[in-house]
């Protein structure tokens, strides 16, 4: 009943709100971060392709223990580019971009689709159409911002 | 409103460091009607589980803050300028120049800086002075003392 008679209350003399704000008021974004986690997504691809089975046993330990980490490291980079796609994609794009890149929504939507079947699988196609991916909204961020950075990547 | 039942349930499982606001007892309602409090209403979400957005509060203006206090503070948002000084219309958008912001205080530096957090650890976009660094003292204008009501 109190809580009822507060939101009365409010409704009638409106409190002064205060934001737990979620978005980044810095305003400070950059694909950069997605670019470096999808590269280590794609080396990680390669190193589990290229890592071969010894056949003593000393070595299927050593074997076990860097297989484990490099499909750990290549999952947790998969999310991290997930997580910083998404917040570029709903944080820092807004309607205005849409209408100069009217497939944003669907670059982003495979971009992070890319991105979850790269940590399920273990798929040099897919972790290289995710730098694509990357790639592409590279370009488009910075056209918004009015500014031609290259593309270049670590490895 | 859009918040799912996980992060309610969330309340009752906060980190040790993290304390709870207090429901407003008779006490509180004493300091508001005495007009030693002020009333807000709180919105997003980057204080789940301690707050909800929607949730109202009870402030004591004017105090000093402790390290654990929900801090509220004055926040002046970025310039709606870019970098070559041009007017950014995609800056502009839902970004007002000034608005009040709440948090919860991790550290204090010599009594001149504060250091504030999110309580939401499951919002990697919650910005607070991770990103923005440590927040002047007399920008910080109020301390959240009490929930007056919830939004759920």
């Amino acid at each position: 009943m109190l809580n009822n008679a507060i939101a009365l209350l409010n409704t009638w003399f409106p409190p002064t709100e205060v934001h737990a704000h979620c978005d980044g008021p810095c305003g400070v974004y950059d694909p950069s971060a997605a670019r470096i986690t999808a590269e280590a997504v794609l080396s990680m691809t390669k190193k589990i392709l290229a890592l071969e089975e010894p056949s003593d046993a000393a070595g299927k330990v050593a074997y076990a223990n860097t297989l484990s980490r490099y499909i750990a490291i290549k999952e947790e980079q998969a999310q991290k580019t997930k997580d910083d796609l998404l917040i570029l994609w709903t944080d820092y794009f807004k309607p205005v971009h849409l209408e100069s890149y009217p497939d944003l929504h669907d670059t982003f939507w495979k971009a992070a689709k890319l991105c979850s079947a790269c940590k399920v699988e273990v798929s040099q196609q897919h972790a290289e159409e995710l730098m694509a991916a990357v790639e592409k909204i590279h370009t488009i961020f910075w056209a918004t911002k009015g500014r031609e950075v290259a593309w270049f990547t670590a490895s | 409103m859009g918040i799912d039942n996980e992060q309610w349930q969330g309340r009752d499982v906060l980190p040790p460091q993290v304390k709870m606001l207090p429901k407003a007892d008779w006490a509180e309602y004493a300091q508001w009607l005495l007009g030693r409090r002020q009333r807000f209403v709180v919105r997003e979400n980057s204080m789940v589980p301690t707050l909800m957005p929607g949730d109202t509060i009870l402030a004591e203006m004017g105090v000093a803050v402790k390290i654990g206090d929900v801090a509220i503070l004055r926040w002046r948002g970025v310039a709606n300028v870019s970098e070559s000084g041009q007017f950014d219309s995609a800056q502009a958008i839902s970004m007002p120049s000034e608005m009040l912001m709440i948090k919860r205080v991790s550290e204090i530096f010599y009594g001149e800086g504060v250091y504030l957090i999110s309580d939401n650890i499951h919002e990697p976009s919650a910005r607070d002075s991770r990103h923005f660094g440590v927040v002047e003292a007399d920008k910080i204008i109020g301390r959240a003392t009490s929930r007056l009501a919830t939004a759920l």
